[in-house]
Order: C-alpha cells, then sequence, then structure tokens
C-alpha cells in the first residue's frame, strides 16, 4: 500500500505543468527518484542495490511486519499472553463495526475535521493575511499566536482541563462575575467534546497561520501589484489573486487536519479520558480504551486494521479530489 | 611466567565475581510513596549484606504504565522476578499463560502461615500459591462529623441502604453535597454496585454468580443491586460534576470539608489528607467510618469486606532466591514497621496490633476478624469485564443505561471471558 502512495504522490508531479514561479513547494530533490520509472542504467541499478535495501529491511521491519502481524492478531480473542490460539473468524471485525461507541468516536474525527475546516483554517487564514508583513508587530502577534502551537498536546489539555473547571477554572471566574454558579462542561456528555473542539483550534489555528504566511510571502509582489494597477480593490486582490495561488497550502493546511484528527490522542486523553460516559473518544483514545486497557489484543488489532483502511481511504480519496491536478508536493 | 599466572588469577577472580553478583532479585512495583520504598529498601540491604551474592532491585512504573506493559515485560527476556498483582482476572490469566511460579511448596509452613488466610487465598489458583499478599484496602463509607450534624444525619445509626438514602436525602434538602465521587475514573462508582450485591446475595450468592449460576450477573437479584444503586443515583447524590472529577481530585475535595460522604479505601485517609488545600484535611475528631451498611432481607452482613487486596506474582523463572527475600520483605518485622507509621494495612498476622493511627487500626482489625473478603469487580472480572463492569457503572449514574441493561452488559461480556 505505501507504494502505491508513492506511486499516487508523483505521478501527478511528473505530468505537472510550469506554475506560477513563487508557490514551488514541491522539495526539488524528489525529481531524480522519478527516473526510477525509466530505464535504468547500470550504474543506477548498482546504487539502487546498495541503498535500497537497509531502508527497505527498516520498513519493512517497522512498517509493514507489524501491519502484517496486527492483522493475523485481529482473528483472535487473544489477551496478549503466550501465542494467540483463539481463532474468531471476524467476530472482532463484527464487534467493532457494531459497537454505537466506536461509531461516536469517528463522529468526534469528523467534528474534528469540520471545525478545523470550516472555523479554524478560515479564521487562521484571516489572521495570516492580516500579519503576513515584515514589521515588527506582525512578528510579535505571530509568536503569540504561535504559542500554543509550541505546547504539548497533554500540557494543553491538562492546562484547559483546569480552565474548564466549574469550581476554580477560568470559566468558573467568569461565571462569578455575573453570580452564576459555571457548569462542568467536561462532566456533561454533549459539552465535553464541544470543548475539546475550542482546545483544538486554539492549539492549531497557529500552525495553520504559520503555513498560510509562508504562502502568502511566497507570492511574488509583483503579481498583486499588477493586479492593483488594473484596478483590483484589495478584497478583489485576496479573493482573486492571493487566494487562489495559496490553493496548494491550502489543500496541505486540511490535509494536516484530517491527519491531526486521525491522530488525536494525547489531548483528549488528558482532558477528558474519552468521557464522560465514553463521549467524547476519538478512534485512538477508542483503540487505547477499548483494546489495549482492557487487554484485548485481538480486538485491539481488528481496530488498528480498520483505522488504518479508513486512513488509506481517506487519503487516497483526498488525493484524487484535492491533488490531482495541482498537486500540493510537501505532503 | 609470573605475569601470565597473575593474568589467570584476575580472570578468574573477575568471572567468579561475576558468577556470585549474577543471581538479581528485580521486584516491579507500582508504589509511589518514598517512606514505603524507604522501609523495602532497608529490607533490600538487610538481605544482601546476609547474601553476599544476590542483589535487589525495586523497578518503579506508573500504574497505568504497569498494566499497559506487563505482559510484554513479563514474555520478555527482561522480566521481573516478581511483580505486583491484584490477584483476581488478570492473575488468572497470568497463570494459564505460564508466566507464574507455583510457589506453593518454597512458602509452606511457618512462612505462609503467618499471613492472614484471606490474603493467601487471593493469590491462589486450584489450589496452588502464585504469590503473596502486600497490604489490603478496605472499601468503608468515611463521613463527615460537621457536615452530618449540619443536616441533621447521624451516621452511627446507619445500618441499612433505605437509612443511607434517608441520609442523603437530609443532606440535599440541607444544601450539603451528601457524597464525593471521582467519577471520570469510574471504578469509585462499580463501588456501590458490588457492595449493594455483597450485601443482597452474599458470599455463596457472589460464588455462584461468578460461575454463571443463577443468571450469573443478570440474575434477579444481582438486577436488584443495580436497581437500588440506580435509586441512589436518581438522587443526584453526588457533587457538581462528579463525573469529570479525577478519584484523586475526590479524595482532596472531601477533606477539605465538601462533601459528607465518600465511599473509599483505607487509603484515603493518607491521600486525602495530602491532597488537601491545606495539606492537612479533616483531623481525626471531624472523621467518622462506617461499613456499607445491609439490604433488609439480604444475606450479607455489614461486616463482609470488599477490598483491594494488593500482593506480588512470582514470575515464572525466578531465581529461587525471589522467595527467600519475600520472607524478609514480607515477614513480620518489615510490615510491622510499615504497619506502625499507617503506611499499610498488612495481611501478616500480628500487625493490625501495632497500628498507631486509630482509623486505620480499627479498620485493620476488622479486616483481621472478617470471614469474607471480596475483591474489587475491576479485578476480579478481568482486565475485559472488569472494565466494563465501570462503564455500566458509570453509565447508570450518568442515566444513560438502566439496571438491566448494565447487568445483561456484565453478563453477556463475563459469558465469553469466564475461566
Amino acid at each position: 500500500m505505501a507504494d502505491e502512495n508513492h506511486t499516487l504522490k508523483l505521478k501527478p508531479t511528473a505530468s505537472e505543468p510550469g506554475r506560477p514561479g513563487g508557490l514551488e513547494l514541491r522539495p526539488e530533490p524528489r525529481r531524480p527518484l522519478l527516473r526510477l520509472g525509466g530505464s535504468f542504467q547500470s550504474g543506477q541499478l548498482a546504487t539502487c542495490f546498495l541503498f535500497l535495501p537497509p531502508a527497505l529491511l527498516l520498513f519493512t521491519l517497522f512498517v509493514i511486519l507489524p501491519i502484517l502481524e496486527s492483522g493475523w492478531y485481529s482473528f483472535f480473542n487473544w489477551n496478549g499472553y503466550g501465542r494467540p490460539q483463539r481463532w474468531i473468524n471476524l467476530a472482532n471485525y463484527i464487534q467493532v463495526l457494531n459497537d454505537p461507541i466506536f461509531g461516536h468516536s469517528l463522529l468526534n474525527n469528523l467534528y474534528i475535521v469540520l471545525v478545523s475546516a470550516f472555523i479554524q483554517l478560515p479564521v487562521a487564514m484571516w489572521i495570516a493575511l492580516l500579519i503576513s508583513d515584515r514589521t515588527r508587530n506582525s512578528l510579535i502577534f505571530r509568536a503569540i499566536f504561535f504559542v500554543p502551537y509550541i505546547l504539548a498536546d497533554v500540557v494543553a489539555g491538562l492546562i484547559w482541563k483546569y480552565l474548564y473547571d466549574g469550581d476554580y477554572g477560568l470559566v468558573a471566574m467568569i461565571y462569578g462575575w455575573f453570580g452564576q454558579r459555571a457548569p462542568f462542561v467536561l462532566a456533561r456528555p454533549g459539552w465535553a467534546m464541544a470543548a475539546i473542539l475550542l482546545v483544538v483550534v486554539w492549539k492549531y489555528f497557529g500552525f495553520h497561520m504559520a503555513l498560510f504566511i509562508a504562502g502568502r510571502q511566497g507570492i511574488s509582489s509583483d503579481v498583486i501589484e499588477s493586479a492593483k494597477i488594473d484596478g483590483a480593490s484589495q478584497w478583489q486582490v485576496t479573493r482573486h489573486v492571493v487566494l487562489p495561488m495559496m490553493r496548494p497550502v491550502i489543500v496541505l493546511a486540511l490535509f494536516f487536519s484530517i491527519l491531526g484528527s486521525l491522530q488525536q490522542f494525547d489531548m483528549i486523553y488528558a482532558l477528558t479520558g474519552g468521557g464522560p460516559l465514553n463521549s467524547s473518544h476519538s478512534a485512538v483514545t477508542y483503540l487505547y480504551t477499548f483494546g489495549i486497557k482492557r487487554m484485548r489484543v485481538g480486538f485491539g488489532s481488528a481496530l488498528g486494521v480498520v483505522l488504518f483502511i479508513i486512513c488509506v481511504l481517506v487519503m487516497i480519496f483526498y488525493k484524487r479530489l484535492f491533488m490531482r491536478d495541482r498537486p500540493a508536493g510537501g505532503t | 611466567m609470573k605475569i601470565l599466572q597473575l593474568f589467570s588469577i584476575a580472570c578468574f577472580a573477575s568471572l567468579s565475581w561475576t558468577a556470585s553478583a549474577e543471581t538479581v532479585v528485580k521486584i516491579l512495583h507500582i508504589q509511589s510513596n518514598q517512606k514505603v520504598r524507604d522501609i523495602w529498601q532497608a529490607a533490600a540491604d538487610e538481605y544482601q549484606k546476609a547474601h553476599p551474592g544476590v542483589k535487589v532491585q525495586f523497578n518503579y512504573l506508573d500504574n497505568e504504565a504497569f498494566k499497559a506493559k506487563l505482559p510484554t515485560l513479563l514474555q520478555s527476556n527482561d522480566r521481573p522476578s516478581a511483580f505486583h498483582s491484584w490477584g483476581g482476572g488478570v492473575m488468572y490469566e497470568q497463570i494459564q499463560a505460564g508466566v507464574c511460579q507455583d510457589i506453593t511448596n518454597a512458602i509452606a509452613g511457618e512462612f505462609k502461615d503467618s499471613f492472614y488466610p484471606a490474603g493467601i487465598q487471593n493469590f491462589m489458583y486450584q489450589d496452588k500459591s502464585y504469590g503473596l499478599p502486600n497490604d489490603v484496602g478496605p472499601i468503608i463509607f468515611w463521613y463527615n462529623k460537621e457536615l452530618c450534624e449540619k443536616a441533621g444525619v447521624d451516621p452511627t445509626k446507619i445500618k441499612y441502604w433505605d437509612d443511607f438514602l434517608e441520609a442523603v436525602k437530609k443532606c440535599k434538602s440541607a444544601g450539603v453535597t451528601p457524597i464525593m465521587m471521582g467519577g471520570a475514573d469510574e471504578w469509585p462508582l462499580h463501588f456501590y454496585p458490588v457492595m449493594l450485591m455483597m450485601r443482597i446475595i452474599g458470599k455463596d450468592g457472589m460464588a455462584a454468580a461468578y460461575k454463571g449460576e443463577n443468571g450469573g450477573f443478570a440474575g434477579p437479584e444481582v438486577v436488584k443491586a443495580w436497581t437500588l444503586y440506580k435509586e441512589l443515583c436518581d438522587l443526584d447524590p453526588f457533587q457538581r460534576g462528579f463525573q469529570a472529577a479525577k478519584a484523586e481530585d475526590a479524595y482532596g475535595s472531601f477533606h477539605d470539608g465538601k462533601a459528607a460522604f465518600e465511599l473509599m479505601g483505607s487509603w484515603m485517609l493518607v491521600e486525602g489528607r495530602m491532597r488537601a488545600a491545606d495539606k492537612k484535611g479533616l483531623p481525626d475528631e471531624k472523621l467518622g467510618w462506617f461499613f456499607f451498611p445491609e439490604v433488609k432481607g439480604g444475606n450479607g452482613k455489614a461486616s463482609d469486606i470488599f477490598a483491594s487486596v494488593d500482593g506480588w506474582l512470582v514470575s515464572h523463572d525466578a531465581p529461587k532466591e525471589t522467595v527467600d527475600f519475600m520472607k524478609v520483605w514480607l515477614g513480620k518485622d518489615t510490615q510491622m514497621q510499615l504497619a506502625k507509621q499507617g503506611l499499610f494495612i498488612p495481611m501478616v498476622k500480628g500487625t493490625a496490633e501495632v497500628i498507631q493511627e486509630p482509623f486505620i487500626r480499627q479498620i485493620a482489625e476488622a479486616a483481621r476478624d472478617t470471614d469474607w473478603i471480596q475483591i474489587a469487580m475491576d479485578q476480579l472480572l478481568g482486565p475485559d469485564t472488569g472494565r466494563l463492569f465501570n462503564d455500566e457503572a458509570a453509565g447508570v449514574a450518568g442515566k444513560s443505561v438502566s439496571p438491566e441493561q448494565a447487568a445483561k452488559a456484565i453478563e453477556d461480556s463475563f459469558a465469553k471471558n469466564r475461566p
């Protein structure tokens, strides 16, 4: 599957026509690889035999084999002790797919992507466009907005857990100003996930902002100036020149959001542990809680396989939808 | 020639030195209290002095990390000689997988007899001993005398479950939070349905349910226990936001005087005071405890103890010095020191009497005198059904699961995992 991914990554790049100069995000060193598909010269073949085995061996040992092993374990009822012996066909998979908590966890992952796409990225873009110049103030603001991203996820989770506390936290203090008792947002099934989403936006918008600033700075000022000379207003420049030229960066940012959502673990675990009543799990915290903590290695493996398939499908569709004609490179 | 001789002597000496230092007894524990560790280390030093060829090594892992890493660790070459255990289902799985050592003969006689039989029993499987108990932490109702007085509740009069519900209602109407609860961890919630089950179906009933008789854990009497638990939950007895509170947060809050009752282990006395805002918590005169009340018409007694029993299992190829060291480490002298300081309630006979902390001594004496100690369900039923039990207890408290659904889900799960 990984090889296919490479092919998918590389194919469009090969047929790619020239693009506006400033937006070249794709790293140059990839080009020589493309020749591998063509005829080998003997020197290249030797190089290949010399340099490929170590990487291939490590990749096989630490990526391919564990994936295959998980696939094997997923057909057993196994607690991790001894060798797996109780073969149970597809029972683990049926259980995973029938578990409403797993469905809910995937939905939570989707919420993270949606909130990222419709709130986090627009906000990040807006701020990025405001502070993409190189003035001193902009640099200060950039640093401020970037700070949350520097924090470890688990630290951010613990900080916000305290802020959300209905007795002692910041939320309690704000409610206190109005003479109200604050709710315990992390203790309510519906609210806990919303609270997590807020932290996700807070934590990562700085990262997307940095990406967008880099993208914005890559646009040649000539293009913008010529648009202005042609009489375009600021809004028109943004809407018809800047944003279209930043499309690869936006596609990349959204890609990172999806990736981040699928990997989301530390922050949720620190904030709610997936609770209350298992309402705020992400797919990965679900896997940890129901696979590893309960010592159901077979079930956990089945979950891992399902997640792997979901990830591969998401990536294939994403590439087909957004990266076909105008690859973002760099991913 | 002389040089060669010297060289061979040196080689031989270094070899023999290596050989003599080769026996390492590795103990994997989850104990974070430095006072306990110091006493253990002193026992290890004493043993090492008497046995120059043996080295005792204590290795610490945090509770959750310990649980997650143990299966892999036990099957690696770096496995510990002895490791922490709570007995029950997890232990059965380990024994069945062949990672534990039968130490029945090694401990037989005076050493084995120095422990409470209930403690020894907790680390037995099919009449063989695989480990030894370390300590017991009975779960009891702690109460705050001032708040009970404010609510007009006399805790000494609470004998039956109905009395307790009445007390909760009185607290509510007096504006006192009745019960402190670390609901985010879920296991503190599971104490309630388990203890109600113990009080309703008693020792024999629990053994029958475990075997799957009379409907197992979904039998009508078990459902009744869940129903009584739901009656309590319907009164909204816990503090606001209890579902987001960790067990440790709850210990501290109870000792900050935020609720009238908390159903928790004997360990809460030390931990709660440590975690209180003033680091002192409730003084002895403001604190009291009683056994979980009986249920009218039930088979269980108030003195039947529900507890966390901690101990040590010996891994399958541990050196014989492991059990030898345990005779010092878990022997009466070391355990007396731990008891005296109130750090543990050891399961060694004669230690309850030396405990100086009055509350802990009372509880230790009750544990000594009881004829039944039931261990926590999340241990007894194994990690899978055990955690599900906790989930269901949280579900009923969160009003998203009915008593019947909870009991059925547990039985369905245990039907697959029953040993």
